[in-house]
């Protein structure tokens, strides 16, 4: 998934072969990770793909099922993969993942400290920050899921960036060995103010801690601690994302026709209503397109943008604290 | 119940160290925090360097070898004023009853005249001294509630003990201070937008990543700061001189950091491309080495049309590109602070023509053009164990040489960022997407709505999921009982 060797990168030469992963994409919100097997064949609603037929082609590429229907496949990136996972627990999305690597401030070479590991939504974009040369170590309580994330992270050439351990950090708090060595902290935890003390030992001075909490009694209690201990610049954030559908619209330029029932959506004709306030002013009244010219019946093409119907409500809250120097 | 981990912490690397420094040094640039965010400003920790806070000038050689996170408090003293640590005491909140029925504005409640404060001032009484007396000889600092105590202490230190925090220049806080106080400079760019920019055009190590920045190099600098020296960016122009890109210089970046940063104009790169796929037509046509044809089906069919009679369906895009223009812009809402994300990712590549790329780029201030450094310079430099002043012997932004052209062109780009707000958006991207290697996602920004709507339809091999995202950030501020909203 990270062109941590250079023949994984995704180039004009790069060719899918056996044994990657790619994405199947029906459509935006529609789109599953696939394991690629010679011999192998992949089913949805536009047909059946025979996976010996992407072998040698490049990333990206439309492939045909035996009965028409096309998908695309694309190469896996921690956004795709984020989409594609399987949900043992509920994830983080692109807009809280996003604001929390920036906000964490991490960069290559960083060493991260995680809880919990959940599905490893977080934990790919984190390792992407900071490889190759940083490290990721996760904690979550629930040993199979703990194994289930960390066979994703082998199967995605991941391993070498992030470490898993199986481990209650709101009983026992983070291992003692990461003693002002952690560049960043990321909690996600039901009662967050209880890992608050190791993580404190384990950050490095000006180091920075985000707790990821739904409910607004969670993020109080953890501001109330924040505040009084080891810690500065404590701010809490929301962020919702809101998705545009964009279309290319025609809209009439007809000032006066009869049989034009619709009300025009054009927002440029003041002087629609003006013609009928004023009068004897000619130059108001005129749209200045129609002037001598078949201007009347004429369209205007423009894209158009509109919020979608449905958008992802609230998540979570996203405290960041900084350790105090 | 919890297995006893069996790995050991790797030791902080020397790369995280130089890469990523925690203290600032002398010649580095650092952002000052002044009173909590009232005052940013940005600076070089140079032994001559100074502050300029309430009239006075104070030197900042005292934060030279301290920490980032590290608070400053102003001293006025009789003959000069200075920086010294600040011992930051928490506050304890206490919720009481009381509320301000009882008082009144009409500027009686505070004893102490102007004159004795400069007074006290020019005797050398320290400025919290000062503030103390002030509570002491106000009649209703008693009556007030405890929030509104602590305001009134906190508004009084701002004046007579000026804070002032050193803050480590990053990504974040660059940004943060750019919106906060010159958002024209940066396009209106929100660090929420910014880093959805970022992982949305999968910026990491080892990517090459082509970016239009005309937002002064914050994205270029963001985009160097994520890959920490391995991978490339390249900070492409239409424009006939480079557009400025001096905020990379806050970066603080070390020599590799640097050395990944190259600028070279739109126009080369077209022109690069279009010879190695003419290249690459005449040896399949010659029957010249092994050649799959199925990329030669999907690289010569992005081959770049760069005469200025563009096809038909461009000029059907112009119209449509004139009739956006032509739109009233959306009046930026300063509550919401709306921006349009526009995200896209490559097919296998199509035919495609595009107009003339010389653009004029108005508007634009200093021009910043950076000489070229060879990577021999940062090799010694680096081999010689300079200290971390070494980012300043390495310029980041050498213009790409032709054997770096020719990597990017044979290889693609892994992924684009295009933040011009000066620029079309759509007659941008026609011209840049043909050389991004295939599955490429890329990610446009535009403050305004009309110029991040691109028409995807005339093509159909561009983007896969595409959407508009403005984001909407509330920042709140959690004090106990108390809790706000902020911009």
């Amino acid at each position: 998934m990270l062109p941590l060797q250079p023949e994984n990168k995704t180039t004009f030469g790069r060719r899918i072969k056996e044994g990657d992963l790619v994405i199947l994409y029906e459509r935006h919100d529609r789109m599953k990770a696939v394991r690629v097997q010679s011999g192998a064949e992949s089913g949805n609603k536009f047909g059946v793909f025979a996976h010996s037929d992407w072998i040698g082609k490049p990333f990206g590429t439309k492939v045909f099922s035996k009965k028409g229907g096309f998908v695309y496949l694309l190469a896996p990136t921690p956004e795709l993969w984020t989409l594609v996972l399987s949900h043992r627990t509920q994830i983080l999305y692109i807009a809280d993942i996003s604001f929390v690597v920036s906000f964490l401030e991490i960069c290559p070479g960083c060493l991260v400290l995680e809880s919990g590991t959940g599905s490893g939504s977080l934990t790919t974009a984190l390792a992407r920050a900071v490889a190759p040369t940083g490290h990721v170590y996760t904690f979550d309580f629930h040993e199979l899921r703990a194994d289930s994330a960390r066979e994703d992270f082998e199967k995605n050439g991941l391993s070498s960036l992030i470490t898993v351990e199986v481990r209650d950090i709101q009983g026992k708090g983070f291992p003692e060995k990461f003693c002002g060595d952690v560049d960043a902290v990321f909690l996600d935890l039901p009662q967050p103010w209880l890992a608050l003390p190791s993580a404190t030992e384990a950050l490095k001075p000006d180091g920075i801690l985000c707790s990821f909490s739904p409910c607004i009694e969670q993020v109080q209690h953890v501001c109330e601690i924040l505040n009084t201990t080891d810690f500065t610049d404590v701010r809490t954030f929301e962020v919702l994302l809101r998705t545009y559908e964009v279309r290319e619209k025609s809209f009439t330029k007809k000032v006066e026709d009869k049989s034009f029932d619709e009300i025009s959506t054009s927002n440029s004709f003041p002087c629609k209503r003006l013609c009928s306030e004023v009068e004897g002013d000619d130059t108001l009244c005129k749209p200045t397109n129609v002037q001598g010219k078949e201007g009347m019946t004429e369209k205007v093409q423009t894209v158009m943008a509109r919020p979608y119907p449905e958008t992802k409500g609230h998540t979570g809250y996203l405290t960041f604290a900084r350790r105090c120097v | 119940m919890a297995s006893e981990s069996n790995c050991t912490v790797p030791e902080s690397s020397e790369v995280n160290r130089r890469a990523n420094p925690r203290v600032a040094t002398e010649g580095c640039s650092v952002l000052l925090d002044i009173n909590d965010g009232d005052k940013l400003t940005f600076a070089r920790l140079n032994s001559s360097a100074t502050l300029k806070i309430g009239g006075d000038k104070c030197s900042l050689t005292p934060m030279i070898g301290c920490p980032f996170g590290a608070l400053f408090q102003v001293e006025r003293g009789p003959k000069e004023t200075s920086l010294q640590d600040n011992e930051d005491q928490k506050d304890q909140e206490k919720a009481d009853n009381k509320d301000n029925r009882a008082l009144v504005d009409n500027n009686t409640a505070q004893n102490l005249s102007s004159e004795e404060i400069l007074q006290m001032r020019r005797e050398g009484i320290s400025g919290e001294q000062i503030v103390e007396a002030l509570i002491a000889n106000s009649s209703t600092f008693q009556n007030k509630t405890a929030f509104s105590q602590e305001k009134y202490k906190r508004k009084k230190q701002k004046k007579y003990v000026p804070r002032v925090l050193l803050r480590r220049p990053f990504t974040r806080s660059i940004c943060e201070a750019y919106f906060n106080k010159w958002p024209a400079k940066t396009g209106f760019l929100r660090m929420d937008t910014l880093s959805l920019l970022l992982s949305v055009a999968n910026v990491s190590a080892y990517a090459d990543v082509l970016v239009l920045d005309m937002l002064g190099g914050l994205v270029t600098g963001a985009v160097a700061e994520r890959m920490g020296g391995n991978g490339s960016v390249c900070n492409s122009y239409c424009s006939l001189r480079p557009p400025p890109m001096d905020i990379v210089g806050i970066f603080n970046f070390d020599g590799p950091t640097s050395s990944r940063i190259f600028r070279a104009p739109l126009s080369e790169l077209i022109s690069a491309r279009n010879k190695h796929l003419e290249e690459f037509d005449s040896k399949v046509e010659s029957g010249v080495g092994r050649m799959d044809t199925s990329v030669m089906d999907a690289t010569s069919l992005s081959k770049i049309d760069l005469s200025s009679n563009g096809s038909k369906s461009i000029s059907e895009n112009r119209s449509d590109v004139e009739g956006i223009s032509s739109l009233e812009n959306i009046e930026k809402n300063p509550c919401t602070s709306v921006k349009w994300l526009c995200q896209c990712t490559t097919t296998d590549g199509m035919k495609l023509d595009q107009q003339n790329c010389d653009m004029e780029v108005t508007g634009t201030s200093k021009i910043d053009f950076l000489p070229n450094v060879s990577l021999v310079d940062v090799k010694e430099g680096i081999e010689s164990g300079l200290s971390p002043m070494l980012h300043k012997t390495v310029k980041a932004g050498r213009l790409a040489t032709s054997e770096d052209i020719l990597y990017w062109v044979e290889n693609g780009f892994t992924s684009m960022i295009v933040a011009a707000p000066e620029l079309d958006t759509w007659t941008v991207i026609v011209q840049l997407l043909p050389l991004l290697s295939f599955s490429a996602p890329f990610a446009i920004y535009h403050q305004y709505l009309q110029n991040a709507c691109i028409d995807y339809r005339q093509n159909a091999w561009l983007l896969l999921y595409k959407f508009l995202n403005p984001g909407f950030v509330n920042t709140r501020f959690f004090l106990l009982e108390h809790t706000r909203t902020c911009k």
